[in-house]
This record gives structure tokens, C-alpha cells and sequence, in this order.
């Protein structure tokens, strides 16, 4: 191995000298790179890139091992945390060097020394000047500047025109009229409107979370024309707040307690007052620019009440990761960027963002408005936050390491957003600046992402797939105009969520039927164009919810402490409710997809395992929702059969069952009266359903229960 | 549930894979497509479809393919927390003999201060054809020792419980992360979907830092670790829901015939949607996991010589429930030592560790030989080991903390040992070594991310694209660091 090593070494001397010879390589070691000759360049590219490539760049690339890149001549000479990696003409000089030559550490490549070959090649083209070709010496930030100009996401919103169309019918709203566009270039026609109870259902679970009222359902069989006052009635109840405002609180990692800490209290006792916030924010249509300025910045804002501090609780209920300061900062930059921008600003806590124009220093001038801004030292009702009596002044810190200390920054707004207008906040934290510039009309991003998420909420499928990353890898919308639309049509009505809410519910689009067309399918078997409405499974919530709802059991209270809610005795009231434990979520949460409190979720999954089905045949909580309904029926209706599965029917789904339901139904209870009567009472197990309490639990696991056409 | 009950229940099921579904009756319920086929995994694992093609599916959990051909296809994690001394198991040290009460020339910073060398108080011995010294803790483990690879040269990042176990699981200290287990689950699903893909086991109660060991961070809920409280024997306090307390069997069987006659009706007024048709079987699958899960947490099933070669105790019979789940394609089984952090021994270090040692170390012994047995260590990756070791120097003696005494062993992530046998590692093998204290791993050290980097390439991954995007940026276990260490691997 020695012998041969040696002799490739003597190769590549050989070799270098023999272009030595040539007299141009000699030449080449004072100029530019620019301007090297065309043998140091063929040189370079025969022997050392693929060197680079093979032993180095895996680690020193894009992915900036110790802040060092050695993809180009300029990334070399600017180095990495420890300095340049390169002094051309003097390999003894350059740490490169001394990294592969194995003495010292840092020894590079770390999984074994190169051959000598390798090295004496490394060691001559530094000696030679480090020879690269020209044109490959833009610097990879200026090259990320130059497609983030051009990004969709970074683009001012501007309210593009309506579309023509051939169909001029079919729109309700302007909603309709850019769907349309989309489905006429592709040959494809809208679906036909779905059944108004199916509408109902759909609009009461998407709105309330919650099934629709029986006088709701009155109202729609009587004037299925008047869609617009069963929008105002839904958009009205005080259970709209409630269902958006776990949306938000997904979005906000919400949870009643603080995560690990080893002895600690753990609870936040407070925390639901910012859960009630949201929810009065959203029932009293709290514009939204206002509903972030204030979540952000409600101790810098005059006030009326001191409960208005429970805004706060956006940045304050985050975990408290064993109270590290750096990680508790950075979860709160995390939920203010992701959350209101879809900007993954921390990624930029170590290096500049690989691929959105996020340097590093950016992510230290939020840090540091977050780092002046400190939570009271007495207790207090509220999770607030306040202006530290001397604001920091951050610096970056090299690598995310807080220990090395780089460059001071001021504290000011993203360079990507403010552009030439970034200016260092004034005195305070800044979190107010901060604020204002997030809620901006003129933010590019704060409206389009909003939108973005109740538009994911109504149809299952958001318009921008990745709706908290906007940034250069995300996939464009699939409805570019309609995002824009929707953006500026939420800013023109005062941020009113309302307004977008009703714009959506009254659209022909959202009224549509689910049901499959398959000329349509052939064509977009996703249906990201909107040819039909997507089918929705009840999230947990919404399972929770409905269940409650449906066997009258559902306490309809607005507010208050959390309520732990797989405790004996079963806890009535709605899920948003739930103590929301951090560390030990119980299991049917994440059975269910819930979403994770330990940092921003973006959206839900939703899986189908067989541990769901466990809970819904087994747990104790659904067989009392399915006793307390079926025992209802019973009462209301005495005991014939026919007229309790169609009260039934009409109870769950607001309609009567189709024959072949009914005869299903007969046939179970007959047969379950012959083969399993409930025994007498003597001997009987008071656990044990009778014949009707299994079907009418059947039913509630029907999958007509777990799906909104 | 009853002996009785489960025995009716397997009867009504053995009658039902008399109607195994007509595949082809299937997909044009489905309405056809490539989302039908997703549910063949799902099915086939339930026995109810014979193999096919499998597409990317609705259930997460589905088996799935690595990126190469896989040496292990499942794993144990014998996790030892608190941190088992090195030098008193697997890493022998006579120099500490040598200098017993005396100041060694080097001692690094751990959690706490520690004074001269102390002696281990236990012998050692070598053991196979290997000639491997393991110390008479663990005298069972070492007849196996031919098949265990013993990694001396192990090194981590911090001396503290909190973010060494943070690091050990999940390969990050601080930041919410998947656990390796979620990472396994979510890379190639599980093999039986009548068990949870990933079961994290331990008696009493928590370790410390609780769930989150077994956390699935940023991956779908459902890769997150079933935790399974093995001080209990009975199976309804062992996986929740798993047992049907209001209907009989047959009652419930009927119902859930009941449950798919209104389903079918519903679906075929709704093609075309394959979820709808994934949910129905889930139902099917639930009813099936009721009989197996039971069956496979119930050690009581074992012929009477098995249950002694695992001997007595909580640490026995959760370390044969590991077999059980493996052997029934359980991938990813964490077995813990119990609540806290047993291991942990600050002082009394010599009574402390004999008496966790013989707690386990006849099951491990008996669970390496039962799976070669089988033929189920060739496939199966037993790891061993602590979320760090203890200090070859003696702790001082401080209020609070270690009663005043000056018999026990601090924290130590300098250096420190760790075994893995089966699944592709090879054996009868010792790599790396630490200083000739026992301080620090000074030859062939590997980090913590190379374990974990050897782990993943052993189940057929390789680490730097076993990706998963999120919040914009592409996650790995091993974050930017790892190596595999190509040197262990047979």
C-alpha cells in the first residue's frame, strides 16, 4: 500500500512538474483566478475538484461543517470559524493542508488520512495559487439574493384582475371565478352543489366544530336558498371562536405546561387565559393585524384592561427546554416567523439559511428584541412579557454557539422583508417595531400565509403545500392569483377574518358536492384544481366534539382552567379544553393526530391505524356517548325500532336511513334479540350493552360519523 | 381478559380468515387506482390479502423498503439508565488496581468532583474463543460474549442525565427531536400491524426525561413509542383499549360485521376514496390486535424452561416480552431498567450495581442465547448500554448527593463502553479503547452519532439520506455529524 501510495505520489509530482515546465503555472500564482492559465485550470479540474468532491464536500458544501465551504476559491480564502482555509502560494500556510497532512488536529478527512498522492496533488495547486476556473466565484449569498428577488413569496401583493370565463354562471364570488379559470384551461367543469343538509353539516363542523343545531338543520330544510343567513348564524355562535382558535393554538405550540424540568413545577396555571384570549379574539372578529400586534406587543399598547395581557401568552407558552434561555428564544423567534411569515428564520441560527435570504445576522437582531424582553418576576395572572430596563445588544453567535461571540448587530426587522428600509428599531425591546412590521399591509408574507391557513381548513388542502414555509424550496400555489386575491381582499376589509370566512362559505366552490367524478379524476387525481370538495375526517377534536354533542351530553361552556379530560369522571365539556400536558400527552391525543405541542405544528397528519378503531369500540368514553344516545332515543321514542333508527339517522347524519340501512338495522336487532338479549338484571353485567346500545355504537363508528362530504 | 375469552375470541377469528376478501371485489369497491393498492399492506399484514406489490400507503406504518439491503431487521435498546460503570462491566482496568486510592494524572471535569482511582470491586475473567474479560456482573452476557461486539471507545457531548439521554435517543441534546426509534418506524413501518411498530418498556413508571425519550418530534404522532408500564401483568393495563369490556366476543364480532355492512353502503355511494376503505379495515385489524397483543405480553405462555433461563423478576419478564415482540415483527423494542434512573450509583456504587446487574444480567444472557436459538439474532440488533458511563475516580463526598459517602462512581461521557450483538454486528469483538484509567476513549473513538449512523446503515439505511423535511430544512437523526463504523459491522 506504502509502495503504491508512493508511487501515485511521485505520479502526481511528476505530472505537475511536467506542466511546471510548460512555464504557465509559474505565471499563474500571482493573478487572479480570473485570469489563470488554461493549464492550472485543467489541472484543478482533473485532480483536485474530484478530490474536493470526493473527500470534502459532503461536509464542507452546503452544509458548512465549522462554517467552512470549500466549493469555491472565495469560500476557501473566507474559511470557516477557525479562519482562511487557504493562502494561495503557501501550503505550509494553509490550515487545508495542515488538516489532511494528519499531524495536528483538526485531521481532515475525519474517516482516515487521503493518500499521499492526494495530498502532495492538494499541496501543489495551493502552491501554485489555488488556480480556479473564473465565472464560479459569485458568492453563494449574492446567489440566493438573486432568486429570492423573484420569489413569489417576497413579491408585494397586488390584487390581480378577475379572469375571463366561459361559463359566466357558475361564480358566487370572485373565489369561483379564479377556480373556474383553472378548471376551463384544463377542460374540467365545477361539481354540482352538494345536498343542503350535506352543506350544513359540512359548514357547522368546519365553522364550530361542531354538528349543526337541530334548529339550524330546520332553517336549512326550509330555505336551502338562504345560505347566507346560515353562514351569518354559524359565523355568530360563540363555538366559532372556539373551533378557530385551536386552529391558532396549533399554530401558537399551545400547552398548559412547561415540558421536562426535572423539579420544577411544571404547570402553566395561566396559560388558558391566552387560550380564552384567542377565542374572544376571534368571536369579536379582532382584526388580524391587531390580533398579532397585540399577541406580540400587548404591554407596549395602551391598554383598557390588564387582561388584555393574556395576548401574550403567543410568545410566553412555549416549552421551557430546562430553561435555557438561548432555546427558549429560539422557540419564540421559531412561532413568530414560521407561525405569522411561513419563514423559517431558525435556520439561521448557526449559518446563514441555506436557501432563503436569511443571514445569520438577522436571526441574532430578533434575538436580541426577544432577549429584551423579559417575563415579570412576580406572579401574575397573565404570561406577559416587558421591556428589559437596558435592551441587549445582540451579537451574532458563531455557529449558535453562545460562547463566541461575533459581529454586534442592531435590533431591527428582516432584511429579506424591510429591504433598503431596514432600520434598528429605537429604544425598548423593539418588540412593538417588531410587531407593527409583522402586521404590516406592505409584509408580502403575513396576509398571504393567513389566508393560506383558513383556506387549508375549509378545503383539507392548502393553497401554498407547506403553509409555514414560503421560502425558495416551498412549491408555488397551486392558485398563484387567488392567494394574492384573498390576501388583499382580507387588508381592503380591515384584516376582518370574518369577511374571508364568509367570502369562502358563501363561495359556489367550498358548496360543492364530494363526490368522485372520474373524467375529472383522469385529469387532476388530486383534485388540487377544485373540481369537487375534498372529503374531511374529523380531527380529534372534532371526533370529541361531535360525539359529546350527539348523545347530549356536551357541556357548552365558554372558557375557564384546563380540565383533564381522560379522567374518571369523563369530562363534558369541548376538547379545546383539555389539559394540554406537554411532557405526557396522553395517548389517544396522539392516537388521534393531534397536534404536537412541542413546537409549531404547521398542519395535521392524518393516519388510519387500528389503534384509533381500539379507542372508538373499546374506551369507556365512547360506549357512554353511545349508552346516553341510545338510551335518549329510547325514551323519546318508546319501542319501535323503525322510529328509533330514524330518529337516530336524523339526529347524526339529518336524514332518514335509506331501506337498505333500515333493513340492516331490523335485521341486527332482531337477531341480537334472539342470539344476546341482555340477560335478566339479576345476573346480568351491568358493563354489558344491549342489542340497542351495539348498534347505536356501531352507527357512531360508521364511517358516515367520521367523514364531512 | 380471560383465558376463556381469548380463546373465543381466536376461535371467531380463526372462522373469519375462512372469508379472506377478494382482492379484485376489493379494488373496484375502492374505485380502482393506485389508492386501492395503498391498503394491501395493511390487508396482507392483517393475513387478509396474499402478497402484492405494495404502493405508498395511507397507514404510515406500513413495511417499507431502506435504501439498501438491511443486515438487522429489528431492534432491542437495553437501555441501563442512570449509566452503568464501564470499569466495573465491560472495560477492565488494573491500573486502577494498581493506583486504588491514589490521585491518577489525569481527571476530567464531570457533573461533580471526584477524587483518586477506585479499584473496581468486582473480578474479571475472560470468557469465549474471543477471550473477552467481562467482570462477574455480567457473567451470563459473557458465555454469549463471541456474539457481542463491545464498543469501549464510546464518547458523548455532556455529563449530565438530561441531554445525554436526549442525545442517546433522539441525537440531539436540547431541541425537540425524533427518537430513533420514531425514526426506524417512520423509515420502514413494522411488520405486524397488530402490535405497535415501536414499544418502549419499563417498569414502575418513567425514566427520566419521560416521554420524551421516546418522542417522535416533528414525525406523525403515530411513530412515537407505545409506552408500556411492564410492572403490570395484566394485558388491559398494558396497552390501553386493548380490552373490550362491554360486549362479548361474539356480540362484538357481530357488531363490527354490523359496523362494515353501513360502511360498504356508504362507500359505494362515495368511490374512489381509499381511506374510507383503510378505515373500514382498521376495524377489522383492532379486532385482530385485541387476541395477538394479549397473547404476545403474556410470558406466561412460555414452556416452563424458557421462564427459567430468564429467571425470576419484573427485568425477566420484560426482556422476554422483547423477544415475543420481535419475534412477532415488532421493530423497535426500548427495554429500561426501571423508573428514574436505577443505574445512577453515586455511591455504594459495589451493592448498587451487583444488585441491578442481578436484576438483569441472567435475562440479557438468556435473550442473547434464546434469539440465536431461533435463529433470531442474525436479524435482530441487541444493544446494550447506558446514556453514558461513571468515572474510574471515586466521588467526593457532598451533602444531597451521594449521602455523605465515598464509595461511588460520577458521571463520565468522556468515555465509556456499550455492546451491540446480532444483526449484522460482528462478534466476539472489542472495538476502541480508553485510556488505561477508563477516563477517556483515546483509540477508535465513537461518537454517539456514529452509533447511531452504525445503527441505521445496519437496518439498511444510509444516515445522511434517511431524511425528513420539515420546517424547511431536511432532518437526520444524526443531524450533520455520524459515521458509520464499517470496522464493527460483519
Amino acid at each position: 500500500m506504502n509502495s503504491l501510495s508512493n508511487r501515485l505520489s511521485f505520479l502526481a509530482r511528476l505530472m505537475v512538474i511536467g506542466l511546471l515546465a510548460a512555464g504557465a503555472l509559474e505565471q499563474a500564482r500571482a493573478q487572479a483566478p480570473a485570469t489563470a492559465a488554461p493549464q492550472a485550470i485543467e489541472f484543478f479540474e482533473r485532480h483536485v475538484r474530484p478530490l474536493l468532491a470526493e473527500h470534502c464536500l459532503a461536509c464542507h458544501g452546503e452544509k458548512q461543517k465549522g462554517g467552512l465551504r470549500l466549493d469555491s476559491r472565495a469560500a476557501m480564502l473566507t474559511g470557516g470559524d477557525s479562519g482562511s482555509a487557504i493562502v494561495p502560494g503557501q501550503p505550509s500556510e494553509s490550515r487545508l493542508i495542515q488538516a489532511v497532512e494528519y499531524h495536528d488536529e483538526p485531521k481532515m478527512p475525519p474517516d482516515g488520512r487521503l493518500p499521499d498522492a492526494a495530498v502532495a496533488t492538494l499541496t501543489e495547486w495551493i502552491r501554485l495559487g489555488a488556480p480556479w476556473p473564473a465565472g464560479e466565484e459569485k458568492a453563494p449569498a449574492a446567489a440566493r439574493g438573486d432568486a429570492a428577488k423573484d420569489h413569489w413569496a417576497f413579491q408585494p401583493i397586488r390584487k390581480p384582475a378577475l379572469p375571463e370565463l366561459k361559463d359566466r354562471a357558475w361564480p358566487a364570488n370572485p373565489i369561483d371565478t379564479f377556480i373556474l379559470a383553472e378548471l376551463e384551461a384544463r377542460g374540467l367543469a365545477p361539481s354540482a352543489a352538494a345536498e343542503p343538509r350535506v352543506q350544513l353539516r359540512r359548514a357547522s363542523f368546519d365553522v364550530m366544530g361542531l354538528p349543526p343545531s337541530p334548529e339550524l338543520q330546520a332553517l336549512a330544510t326550509a330555505a336551502p336558498q338562504n345560505w347566507s343567513a346560515i353562514v351569518e348564524n354559524l359565523l355568530a355562535s360563540p363555538h366559532f371562536g372556539e373551533r378557530w382558535a385551536r386552529h391558532w393554538l396549533d399554530v401558537a405550540r399551545y400547552a398548559d405546561t412547561k415540558g421536562y424540568l426535572f423539579t420544577q413545577d411544571r404547570s402553566y396555571p395561566n396559560a388558558y387565559r391566552y387560550r380564552d384570549w384567542v377565542v374572544q379574539a376571534f368571536n369579536s372578529d379582532m382584526p388580524y393585524d391587531e390580533f398579532l400586534v397585540r399577541q406580540i406587543a400587548a404591554d407596549r399598547l395602551p391598554r383598557e384592561q390588564v387582561s388584555e395581557l393574556a395576548a401574550m401568552g403567543f410568545l410566553t407558552v412555549g416549552r421551557r427546554f430546562l430553561n435555557n434561555p438561548h432555546d427558549i428564544i429560539d422557540d419564540r423567534i421559531d412561532v413568530l416567523a414560521r407561525g405569522t411569515m411561513a419563514l423559517t428564520v431558525s435556520c439561521a441560527r448557526c449559518h446563514d439559511h441555506k436557501y432563503d435570504p436569511i443571514p445569520t445576522k438577522d436571526y441574532y437582531s430578533l434575538y436580541g428584541v426577544l432577549a429584551s424582553s423579559v417575563e415579570p418576576s412576580e406572579p401574575a395572572e397573565y404570561m406577559t412579557l416587558a421591556d428589559a430596563g437596558q435592551p441587549v445588544v445582540p451579537h451574532v453567535f458563531v455557529r449558535g454557539n453562545p460562547g463566541n461571540h461575533g459581529e454586534a448587530v442592531p435590533r431591527q426587522f428582516l432584511s429579506v422583508i424591510a429591504g433598503e428600509n431596514q432600520q434598528p428599531f429605537g429604544p425598548g425591546s423593539g418588540r412593538l417595531e417588531l410587531a407593527r412590521a409583522i402586521a404590516s399591509p406592505d409584509n408580502p408574507l403575513t396576509a398571504r400565509v393567513i389566508v393560506n391557513r383558513v383556506w387549508m381548513v375549509y378545503f383539507d388542502k392548502p393553497l401554498v403545500a407547506t403553509p409555514s414555509d414560503f421560502g425558495l424550496r416551498s412549491e408555488p400555489p397551486t392558485h398563484p392569483a387567488l392567494l394574492d386575491f384573498l390576501a388583499s381582499y382580507l387588508i381592503e376589509h380591515h384584516w376582518s377574518l370574518k369577511d374571508l370566512h364568509r367570502l369562502i362559505l358563501e363561495s359556489a366552490t367550498y358548496r360543492q358536492s364530494s363526490i368522485d367524478r372520474g373524467e375529472c379524476r383522469q385529469v387532476d387525481a388530486d383534485n388540487r384544481l377544485l373540481w369537487r370538495m375534498n372529503r374531511k375526517r374529523l380531527d380529534f377534536e372534532g371526533l370529541r366534539d361531535a360525539l359529546l354533542a350527539s348523545s347530549g351530553l356536551l357541556d357548552r361552556t365558554l372558557g375557564g382552567p384546563a380540565a383533564e379530560l381522560t379522567k374518571s369522571p369523563t369530562c363534558r365539556r369541548r376538547t379545546l379544553y383539555g389539559l394540554i400536558d406537554r411532557q405526557n400527552l396522553p395517548n389517544v391525543f396522539r392516537t388521534f393526530d393531534f397536534a404536537s405541542p412541542d413546537t409549531h405544528a404547521p398542519m395535521r397528519f392524518t393516519t388510519v391505524v387500528p389503534q384509533q378503531a381500539l379507542y372508538m369500540m373499546n374506551s369507556p368514553f365512547v360506549v357512554e356517548m353511545a349508552r346516553s344516545l341510545a338510551g335518549q332515543l329510547t325514551t323519546a321514542d318508546g319501542a319501535d325500532p323503525i322510529e328509533r333508527v330514524t330518529r337516530l339517522y336524523e339526529r347524526l347524519f339529518a336524514r332518514r336511513p335509506a331501506d337498505g340501512e333500515l333493513q340492516i338495522a331490523l335485521a341486527f336487532l332482531k337477531q341480537e334479540e334472539a342470539v344476546e338479549p341482555l340477560a335478566p338484571a339479576a345476573t346480568s353485567d351491568p358493563n354489558k350493552l344491549s342489542p340497542w346500545e351495539r348498534y347505536v355504537q356501531a352507527v357512531l363508528l360508521s364511517n358516515e360519523f367520521m367523514y364531512v362530504d | 381478559m380471560s383465558i376463556e375469552l381469548r380463546t373465543r375470541l381466536k376461535s371467531i377469528l380463526a372462522e373469519r380468515m375462512h372469508a379472506k376478501l377478494d382482492r379484485r371485489a376489493l379494488l373496484a369497491r375502492t374505485g380502482m387506482g393506485m389508492g386501492a393498492l395503498a391498503l394491501a399492506p395493511l390487508l396482507e399484514a392483517a393475513g387478509l390479502l396474499a402478497p402484492q406489490a405494495r404502493a405508498d400507503t395511507l397507514d404510515p406504518l406500513a413495511p417499507k423498503a431502506p435504501h439498501f439491503r438491511p443486515r438487522a431487521r429489528s431492534v432491542i435498546h437495553l437501555f441501563m439508565n442512570g449509566g452503568p460503570s464501564h470499569v466495573d462491566t465491560f472495560d477492565p482496568k488494573p491500573e486502577l488496581t494498581k493506583r486504588h486510592s491514589q490521585e491518577l494524572p489525569i481527571n476530567l471535569p464531570t457533573e461533580r468532583k471526584t477524587g483518586a482511582a477506585l479499584a473496581s470491586p468486582y473480578k474479571f475473567q475472560k470468557y469465549g474463543q474471543s477471550g473477552i474479560e467481562v467482570s462477574e456482573l455480567f457473567s451470563h452476557v459473557a458465555e454469549s460474549i463471541d456474539d457481542v461486539c463491545v464498543i469501549r471507545g464510546m464518547h458523548g457531548d455532556s455529563a449530565n442525565h438530561e441531554p445525554s439521554l436526549m442525545l442517546m435517543n433522539c441525537g440531539e441534546a436540547r431541541l425537540i427531536r425524533p427518537s430513533m426509534g420514531s425514526w426506524i418506524t417512520y423509515g420502514l413501518g413494522t411488520e405486524n400491524q397488530n402490535l405497535p411498530g415501536f414499544v418502549a418498556m419499563c417498569p414502575d413508571g418513567y425514566p427520566i426525561q419521560e416521554s420524551q425519550n421516546w418522542q417522535a418530534g416533528f414525525l406523525p404522532g403515530v411513530h412515537q413509542g407505545t409506552y408500556i408500564n411492564t410492572q403490570f401483568k395484566e394485558i388491559d393495563r398494558l396497552i390501553e383499549h386493548i380490552d373490550n369490556k362491554f360486549s362479548s366476543p361474539e356480540a362484538q364480532r357481530r357488531q363490527l360485521d354490523l359496523l362494515r355492512s353501513l360502511n360498504e353502503l356508504h362507500h359505494d355511494a362515495r368511490p374512489a376514496d381509499p381511506r374510507l376503505e383503510s378505515r373500514i379495515q382498521s376495524f377489522e385489524l383492532a379486532y385482530r390486535m385485541q387476541a395477538e397483543a394479549a397473547e404476545a405480553f403474556d410470558v406466561s405462555r412460555e414452556p416452563a424452561h424458557v421462564l427459567e433461563m430468564y429467571g425470576p423478576g419484573k427485568q425477566a419478564r420484560q426482556i422476554l416480552i422483547a423477544r415475543r415482540l420481535i419475534e412477532r415483527g415488532v421493530r423497535f423494542v426500548q427495554v429500561w431498567h426501571g423508573q428514574g434512573q436505577p443505574w445512577d450509583s453515586h455511591d455504594d456504587i459495589e451493592i448498587n450495581h451487583r444488585k441491578l446487574a442481578g436484576q438483569c444480567d441472567q435475562a440479557i444472557g438468556a435473550l442473547l442465547k434464546d434469539l440465536k436459538a431461533r435463529g433470531l439474532l442474525d436479524e435482530t440488533l441487541v444493544v446494550w448500554g447506558g446514556e453514558f458511563g461513571r468515572t474510574p475516580t471515586v466521588e467526593l463526598p457532598k451533602k444531597g448527593s451521594n449521602a455523605g459517602k465515598i464509595n461511588g462512581r460520577d458521571h463520565n461521557h468522556h468515555g465509556f463502553t456499550m455492546w451491540m450483538a446480532g444483526g449484522g454486528v460482528r462478534g466476539g469483538t472489542v472495538h476502541g479503547a480508553t485510556d488505561e484509567f477508563g477516563f477517556q476513549a483515546v483509540e477508535n473513538r465513537v461518537h454517539v452519532h456514529d452509533l447511531h449512523a452504525t445503527i441505521l446503515h445496519l437496518l439498511g439505511f444510509d444516515h445522511e439520506r434517511f431524511t425528513y423535511r420539515y420546517a424547511g430544512r431536511d432532518f437526520r437523526l444524526t443531524d450533520v455529524h455520524g459515521r458509520v463504523i464499517k470496522e464493527i459491522v460483519s
